[in-house]
């Protein structure tokens, strides 16, 4: 086994392990010894390189089992990048899956580590056209979105629904002359913000603020409107309606279910 | 583009007036009039002993929510039901949160909601 380490370029509390070769028992205690100094260095994340790896012994596996249960001790993690396919399928025969995150390349286990660790929110900036036919699609790629990120199925429909519900009543009770609506998507480990923007007319938004503040909350209102945005009220954290002369704000937030 | 639903109807065996309708894919505002028209269109025939399959209705909204209601009343008013069998868990909660639940006729199975249309008679 040769075993060589450097601080990544990308972020300097990644320090990035090249392993090459054999991974055997008798290379056990020289990897824990460079595991501890990189702890003590207070450095916590570290990306293991094993595409030049042709072997991983059982306790060598252990090994790193424990190396990896020192570095969560510590609020951190490490990640396997470049593991051959063989080499992968056996590990993930033994449960290694379960313990460890297999990424192809440096870049995603970089991904990785900004979504889970640094609450680095990604952003998507969409806008439809005013017509209710325009919805459907938009509604499904945020809830694919959410899915994607590890939201879970529960949490992806509801996402979808406030979508579907908000983008609705920005089409069905804006001014009919504007000619998009904006919907920008927030998310990241912890929440989902969607911001959605129209042009409404005046009495129309001061409706919908009527509509969000009186406490409508069952099937029985008769008001569509009412009832959309009662749900909306019902399945998320918080919901702000802003409105100026440029047009109406709704901001909606959503807290991860299982965060 | 609107959202796919199609609509699945078929008799019940051994119920006047009865009718299965299979819901299948989204039920959201871009087709809420079709199946509006579609559903009423039964109705009007004096077909009231409704039992709708929702084990292929993946999402529904509070659009959709709003003419199952309007079903299930006007069903009701021309002496009928609007029974709903299989609903998926998600579709389920929107249901319960905005307390439709309590308004309509929710069975676990087709077989079910059609049992209880029989014992009526």
């Amino acid at each position: 086994m040769r075993i060589s380490q450097q601080v990544s370029s990308h972020d300097e509390r990644i320090v990035l392990l090249h392993f090459e070769g054999d991974l055997n028992a008798s290379d056990c205690e020289a990897t824990s010894k460079i595991f501890q100094e990189i702890i003590d260095s207070k450095k916590y994340f570290i990306v293991a390189l094993m595409e030049n790896v042709t072997f991983v012994s059982s306790p060598f596996r252990g090994e790193l089992m424990g190396c990896k249960l020192r570095l969560v001790e510590k609020g951190g993690n490490m990640v396997i990048v470049g593991l051959n396919y063989d080499l992968r399928e056996r590990l993930i025969q033994m449960g290694a899956d379960k313990i460890f995150q297999f990424y192809p390349d440096t870049h995603t286990a970089y991904n990785h580590y900004h979504w889970e660790y640094t609450q680095t929110a990604q952003v998507v900036s969409i806008t439809l056209p005013p017509k209710l036919q325009s919805v459907p699609a938009v509604r499904r790629f945020i809830a694919g979105i959410a899915k994607q990120k590890g939201y879970t199925a529960r949490d992806s429909f509801r996402i979808e629904t406030i979508v579907d519900e908000i983008a609705n009543n920005a089409i069905e009770h804006g001014d009919s002359s504007q000619p998009e609506i904006s919907v920008e998507l927030r998310i990241d480990r912890k929440k989902f913000e969607l911001l959605v923007r129209n042009k409404t007319l005046m009495d129309k938004a001061n409706q919908l603020k009527y509509v969000l503040e009186a406490n409508k909350e069952t099937a029985q209102t008769g008001d569509t409107r009412g009832r959309g945005l009662a749900l909306v009220k019902l399945i998320s954290n918080s919901i702000n309606v802003s409105i100026d002369k440029s047009g109406t704000e709704v901001k909606i937030t959503k807290m991860r279910e299982d965060s | 583009m609107d959202t796919q639903i199609e609509l699945q109807i078929s008799d019940l065996d051994n119920v006047p007036h009865g009718k299965l309708i299979k819901f299948m894919g989204d039920l959201d505002a871009t087709n809420v009039e079709s199946t509006l028209d579609q559903v009423t269109k039964l109705i009007k025939e004096g077909f009231v002993q409704i039992v709708a399959d929702f084990r292929n209705l993946r999402y529904v909204n509070s659009t959709g929510l709003g003419i199952l209601l309007h079903f299930s009343k006007t069903a009701k008013e021309k002496s009928g039901c609007f029974k709903i069998a299989n609903v998926n868990d998600n579709v389920y909660e929107i249901i319960e949160i905005i307390g439709a639940n309590t308004l309509l006729d929710i069975y676990d199975n087709v077989e079910e909601a059609i049992a209880s249309l029989q014992s009526r008679r």
